[in-house]
């Protein structure tokens, strides 16, 4: 199997295993943040949202410190499976999980803010659970929402570089994403296998993004 | 047996105390303006509310007032809203099937239940797209295949023509009676309480004014005219509204001068 091709398995691995664990998690943080009357909500937003104007080096630098047998947590991994959370595609997924959160959190509770407590209160009356009202009134109620926090989820880490070179490093089949294949092509002067990648990317993007602004556009006429 | 009520609450406007007890038996009917307290008691019955003190007991179930209070889904009792909010996402059907399975045995006949309240022509619809009227028709009949134990609504009716509240209000108490299912009714008409109402809690400003039998209290109120109608009377705006049938329009306009204050 060629190092592009590789490149490609795992970055699509990263994306996808990132997007599911978002959309597991995702919706608990954003329910209390549209939800929450506490006055750490800011904070707890603040914090979700850095990703998106930190500089990707920043959070990379400080994960990797984290992720270092020194510090505390990467001292409790090492010690618990004998390996290193950095340059591995562990370390990679849980760099991806921080930076794609917000993108995936925000049309989430965009949507749950928009939802309002009307339909959940009317759950609530007929005896249903917090669950059943999850499942049968907000889930379908907000479904253009987990379809866009998906879609961006998902291209959002497709396109990763900054974090991923920080704490991944450039190992093939092991950390090497499509966006550190590119830069290497770049680096040595490989243009036509990094203009088949750029272009690569550039249109997954740009289909990603119609089709779920297609979408979005058919659910408003209906 | 008995709703036993004994609670505290701070509203945004105004501060909710009452203590009262309602019969679990027949329909009950809270009445009050605009701004008295009615449908924020509702919610507190129904367990909506979260910040309320004191007691609220129900069968001998201790609602409120234990160490913890009964959750709102696990007091099985149903609340039809002034706004209906039925599930947009779906059907009419599926509105009232989604609400039926959450009881183990069900005992309503669905497609009965929207014969009598004339709503079987929509069953397919999508709810969002039902006037307000029918919305309210199909909200009351989703909160009945629920089987709840204790049934309050809030101003169920205020979307309906005349016609249509004299059905409903016909139809409303034969259930409560067939099935012994007691209700608490709210409402700032005069006329609908006193058609359906056994008992009466007259409110204002979260207190209670006056409790007891409903016809003998409206009538001390000054709601219940000499010849039985029945007006409402707003003593901020010096008003008075009078809600009439067409026949009763009709019988009046051949002695009486109407002067139209306002029509609802």
């Amino acid at each position: 199997m060629s190092a592009d091709l590789t490149a490609l398995l795992l970055t699509l691995k990263l994306a996808f295993l990132t997007t599911v664990f978002l959309l597991v998690i995702g919706p608990f943080i954003a329910w209390w943040l549209a939800k929450s009357k506490s006055r750490l909500r800011p904070f707890f937003e603040a914090l979700v949202a850095l990703p998106l104007v930190l500089p990707p080096t920043v959070l990379g630098f400080y994960l990797l410190l984290a992720f270092s047998p020194n510090y505390l947590p990467g001292a409790i991994w090492q010690s618990a499976t004998g390996t290193t959370l950095a340059f591995s595609f562990t370390g990679l997924f849980i760099g991806s999980i921080i930076y794609s959160l917000p993108f995936v959190v925000q049309p989430l509770q965009a949507g749950f803010v928009t939802l309002g407590n009307k339909e959940l209160e009317a759950a609530t009356t007929l005896g249903m659970s917090k669950w059943r009202r999850f499942r049968y009134v907000v889930l379908p109620m907000t479904k253009r929402s987990f379809l866009l926090a998906a879609v961006m989820g998902f291209a959002h880490t497709l396109g990763e570089f900054g974090v991923v070179l920080m704490i991944g490093g450039n190992i093939p089949g092991e950390t090497q994403v499509l966006a550190i294949a590119l830069f290497e092509h770049v680096e040595a002067l490989e243009y036509q296998q990094a203009h088949q990648m750029a272009a690569g990317l550039l249109i997954s993007s740009l289909v990603m993004l119609l089709l779920i602004y297609t979408l979005l556009q058919q659910k408003d006429k209906t | 047996m008995s709703l036993q009520i004994d609670i505290s609450h701070h509203h945004q406007h105004f501060d909710l105390n009452l203590k009262c007890q309602f019969p679990a038996t027949g329909i009950s009917g809270v009445f009050g303006h605009s701004g008295s307290g009615k449908t924020t008691l509702l919610r507190c019955i129904a367990g909506l509310e979260t910040e309320v003190s004191g007691q609220i007991n129900f069968h001998g179930q201790q609602w409120l007032g234990a160490k913890r209070p009964v959750i709102a889904e696990q007091r099985k009792v149903g609340l039809v809203f002034q706004d209906s909010r039925l599930f947009p996402h779906l059907t009419v059907y599926q509105n009232l099937t989604l609400a039926q399975a959450q009881v183990r045995k069900p005992i309503h006949d669905i497609k009965q239940l929207c014969d009598d309240f004339g709503i079987t022509a929509l069953l397919t619809k999508a709810a969002h797209s039902l006037s307000s009227g029918q919305q309210q028709r199909v909200a009351i009949i989703r909160s009945l295949v629920a089987q709840p134990q204790l049934l309050l609504l809030d101003e169920p009716l205020s979307a309906l023509d005349m016609h249509a509240k004299e059905q409903l209000m016909v139809l409303i108490k034969a259930f409560s009676e067939k099935h012994n299912l007691p209700m608490i009714y709210v409402s700032h008409s005069a006329r609908e309480i006193s058609q359906l109402c056994d008992q009466l809690l007259m409110l204002k400003h979260g207190e209670m004014i006056d409790f007891g039998p409903a016809q003998p209290l409206l009538k001390a109120h000054g709601y219940l005219g000499q010849r039985g109608l029945i007006s409402q009377i707003n003593h901020q705006t010096n008003t008075v509204t009078i809600e009439l049938s067409s026949e009763e329009l009709a019988n009046l306009s051949e002695q009486t001068e109407v002067y139209l204050l306002k029509h609802r």
